[in-house]
């Protein structure tokens, strides 16, 4: 493995943050509901940015982008949970939205009970506390790892191009 | 590209039931009031909406994920068991690996259909879709576990 194929850190931290990022920004956050579609997508992101600047090779390169796309998870899970902190603060702190207004709206828009519950925890938020945000984080590091992994083993198996020729590419001219 | 059925394959599979374990747990957990229930739900929390109405029910509960997210766990669990049985289907998928697109179309279909889904259209589309990719997975693994043994054009077992 030379260094530029070595060189996984940063699209893991690029495809990391903008995975963190938009799934603690709502609306989008919503697309994580899709068995976790944002965090597949930056693994998938992931292996693209890496793929650009790695020689071709014979085989896919799943076991490293197996690693890329835990790296990725890492720095995602990060991202998201310090990401999260001030959007709560900003949806449940600061008052902004009529608890009992949404409540009204959400009746009248003839949705299941359990749906209306679902929002209105959402909107509202939890409880912001030292510990809520480290037990997210210890869940999002599980869970962004293995979505994360998962998107950059289908990436590598859609974007992977074969080394031309099978011949291995010319040294580097000596002296 | 050797995929053999190593320490790695074993533990891959291990936690592909513990997973989909998990999906199950939750319910019984809950029903039986153990205080750890919610915790089981909250690791899915991220991943799955967990719609009630949209989820499979055991127990008197409903699952920790939804008929999609259930089906998808159970596809990649099935995947990694039979795809050592599937030499044929093994080859084409590490040979044209692009193949694996195919797999999420009717998932994709499936999801457009909003209305019209039903839940077994739902758990059926996710099982197919995550079929292929415990394949990927495993590849990795054993790069990872032996990544300097020599390769040969097809999997063996």
């Amino acid at each position: 493995m030379n260094g530029a194929e070595s060189n996984k850190l940063k699209p893991a931290l690029i495809a990391g943050l903008a995975a963190g990022a938009a799934s603690s920004i709502p609306p989008l956050s919503c697309l994580n509901v899709c068995c976790c579609a944002l965090v597949i997508g930056g693994g998938f992101l992931a292996v693209f940015l890496w793929l650009k600047d790695t020689p071709r090779r014979p085989e896919p390169p799943y076991g490293d982008a197996a690693i890329l796309g835990l790296l990725t998870g890492v720095f995602g899970a990060f991202a998201a949970t310090v990401i999260s902190v001030p959007i709560n603060l900003l949806f449940s702190g600061m008052g902004w939205m009529d608890m009992s207004q949404l409540h009204e709206a959400l009746e009248g828009a003839n949705l299941p009970p359990e749906a209306v519950n679902m929002i209105e925890g959402f909107i509202s938020g939890g409880g912001l506390t030292i510990g809520a945000i480290l037990i997210g984080l210890v869940f999002n590091l599980v869970i962004y790892a293995i979505f994360a992994l998962i998107g950059a083993l289908i990436g590598v198996a859609v974007l992977h191009k074969k080394q031309l020729g099978g011949a291995a590419p010319p040294p580097p001219p000596v002296g | 590209m050797r995929l053999e059925r190593n320490l790695p394959y074993w533990l891959l599979v291990g936690a592909s039931f513990a997973w989909v374990g998990l999906v199950f747990l939750a319910p019984w957990a809950r029903s039986r009031g153990w205080p750890g229930a919610e915790l089981l739900y909250a690791v899915f929390d991220p991943v799955c909406h967990q719609m009630p109405w949209r989820s499979f029910a055991a127990f008197g509960q409903p699952l920790g994920a939804c008929h999609r997210c259930t089906g998808l766990y159970t596809g990649f669990t099935l995947g990694l068991l039979a795809l050592p049985y599937l030499p044929k289907l093994r080859g084409f998928l590490l040979e044209r690996s692009r193949m694996i697109l195919l797999f999420f179309v009717p998932l994709a279909v499936d999801a457009m259909l909003l209305g019209i889904n039903t839940y077994l259209s739902r758990f059926l589309t996710g099982l197919v879709a995550a079929f292929p990719v415990g394949l990927f997975v495993w590849a990795a693994a054993s790069q990872l576990y032996r990544p300097n043994l020599p390769t040969v054009s097809e999997g063996t077992t």
